[in-house]
């Protein structure tokens, strides 16, 4: 049912979507201030801090918040298909199969648009590899996609080690910092963001049947949803999002498991908001946790993936607390 | 005009036969109850209506249209079912669960529609829900559960009900009001009932025709005093069955083995 107080929910997310933009435009260690700020916005000068804005602020808050906004979007996707809450997007090995090829492009010496499409390619063959294989049989269960993905991912997690301890330490760093999630050298165009609207629009398009589904396969057959067409549109649309995520900023973790928790525990259960809810607060909370990340022990860069757990953490946990007593 | 057809139907699972050669009608305003011992295929049955099981022969009939060229949303517009397992993995309030009902009517994609809330509503009242609306469904008891899914089913108003154990963890006044408003359903819509149960004298308080599965492939149906006799009720239930007659009532009960006249009784008196 959607009532005014989702209404409410989606507007409070916009703004905060726009707030936590504005934040990471503002903070960084060339000093710009908001008049300059908005100024620049409008009539670009060849001033310092405005190519520090164009060139390096903007790009990375837009990266940020369309990264955050596919991850939690597929979260969302993933905790509907496989009926779980502890789902997130990477847990049918999508980050994995990416590691793995992007690690190898680290190893080669390989930067730039290679590590994007060894990475790229690399989740789709672990899209298609989890599905060929949980589909063997024609009639796939959630439980046999479920296990097929987490071997899979356990397997891929061996490769990766096997990557780690082989490379030389300078090649480590570079990997390590892949692989906890990172967006210094992330920039992201006309097809990502289409590829975003095009998620929450199939998300929205899809949402009522979401509703249906979470509450199980028979109740939803019983009440006319055409289960394994749903499906199946359901991962390939998450493994899209996710991979496409992934080849942006490597595996960032957390936005996917606990931006959809938090709003859950807000009240919006329902996907007509939930989906479109996650995609702002995801976008929003990369956006405020990187512009942490490049700033807290500048000119050092943390790795943004650690950022987003070190606050999701105790914010997840404070709604918890809160909605607990009700 | 009949809602529901089968046609020479055989149904097997596994290597067991359900029913063989099964042809019956079933028609609006008509009460029907499928009745059978633990595992001979009740449930199976109810979900080859759905499409859910494929029949090995014969055909099904759903609103005069063959079953398998209808579109599972067109056959959710009509046939609506309960089933036996709980369904609810995430939080979710009563309402909201009743509401999911309406989805095989939803005309917008994003909005509801204000009669949507009127069938939910109307479903809470006929099982005494009202107060229950906004409560979480898993602090709910066994029982409550039961009526919350079978007020999402009443919320869904199809023309066939089929349910599957409808009684589970029902306290009998529960029992009652359930049937009352499933009665008051078939009067306003003619719709039919289709229910599997172990409880045979809360069928044939509720039922006025009954399908009784043998379990080699065997189906006995029709009216009561045609299937409710104490031979065909004891050899589908592999259990002397006894039937007390009071006035125009029936009740029916399993013998104990202790009991004079009973078969197995006797031999352990010997």
């Amino acid at each position: 049912m959607i009532a005014s107080r989702y209404y409410l929910l989606l507007t409070a997310l916009v703004m905060l979507a726009l707030v936590s933009i504005l934040l990471s435009l503002l903070s960084g260690s060339v000093e710009l201030p908001f008049p300059e700020l908005i100024n620049e916005l409008l009539q670009p000068s060849d001033t310092l801090s405005g190519q520090v804005l164009r060139e390096i602020r903007l790009p990375r808050t837009l990266a940020a918040f369309t990264t955050g906004g596919m991850l939690a979007l597929a979260g969302v996707i993933m905790q509907v298909l496989l009926r779980n809450p502890l789902a997130d997007p990477y847990i049918l090995g999508i980050s994995g199969g990416a590691a793995v090829g992007a690690l190898a492009a680290i190893l080669f010496g390989l930067g730039g648009w290679w590590l994007s499409s060894t990475a790229f390619v690399g989740a789709l063959v672990s899209v298609l590899l989890v599905f060929g294989i949980a589909n063997k049989f024609g009639r796939w269960s959630v439980t046999r996609l479920l296990l097929t993905g987490v071997v899979i991912s356990a397997g891929w997690g061996a490769v990766i080690n096997i990557l780690l301890t082989t490379s030389s330490t300078n090649n480590v760093q570079s990997m390590l910092f892949w692989l906890m999630g990172d967006l210094s050298q992330s920039s992201v165009g006309g097809g990502h963001y289409l590829l975003l609207i095009a998620g929450i629009v199939f998300g929205l398009l899809a949402s009522r049947s979401l509703n249906v589904l979470i509450r199980g396969e028979l109740v939803a057959t019983g009440l006319g949803i055409e289960i394994n067409s749903l499906r199946i549109a359901l991962y390939f649309s998450a493994s899209l999002l996710t991979a496409t995520a992934v080849t942006i900023a490597g595996s960032v973790g957390f936005v996917g498991l606990v931006v959809p928790h938090m709003l859950r525990l807000l009240g919006a259960r329902d996907h007509r908001i939930l989906i479109p809810g996650s995609a702002l607060l995801g976008g929003s909370f990369l956006v405020i946790a990187d512009s942490i990340a490049r700033t807290a022990v500048a000119p050092q860069q943390l790795p943004v993936g650690v950022v987003t757990a070190i606050i999701g953490v105790p914010a997840f946990l404070i709604i918890l607390r809160s909605t607990i007593r009700k | 005009m009949s809602c529901l057809e089968l046609r020479s139907l055989t149904i097997e699972i596994g290597n067991k036969t359900v029913c063989r050669d099964l042809s019956l009608t079933i028609n609006p305003n008509e009460r029907w109850a499928l009745l059978g011992k633990n595992g001979v295929g009740k449930t199976t049955l109810l979900h080859s209506l759905l499409a859910l099981h494929q029949p090995s022969a014969g055909e099904i009939l759903v609103n005069n249209k063959s079953l398998r060229n209808t579109k599972r949303q067109e056959l959710a517009k009509y046939l609506g079912i309960l089933f036996q397992e709980g369904m609810h993995a995430m939080p979710s309030t009563v309402l909201e669960t009743v509401l999911i009902g309406r989805h095989p009517h939803a005309h917008s994609l994003l909005l509801d529609h204000p009669r949507d809330m009127e069938f939910a509503q109307a479903a809470l009242r006929s099982l005494d829900l009202e107060a229950f609306a906004q409560r979480q469904i898993d602090t709910l008891s066994g029982g409550e559960k039961q009526r919350v899914a079978l007020a999402m089913l009443l919320a869904q108003a199809p023309t066939v009900y089929l349910l599957d154990e409808p009684s589970n963890h029902l306290d009998l006044a529960f029992q009652v009001k359930l049937l009352s408003a499933l009665e008051q359903q078939l009067h306003q819509q003619s719709a039919c009932v289709l229910m599997a149960t172990h409880d045979i004298n809360l069928a044939a308080r509720f039922c006025d025709r009954f399908i009784l599965l043998l379990g080699d492939g065997n189906v006995v149906f029709g009216k009561q005093d045609e299937v409710l006799t104490e031979t065909a009720l004891s050899a589908a239930y592999d259990c002397e069955m006894r039937k007390l007659t009071a006035g125009n009532m029936h009740l029916y009960y399993p013998a104990l083995p202790t009991e004079p006249g009973s078969a197995s009784g006797s031999q352990a008196l010997i």
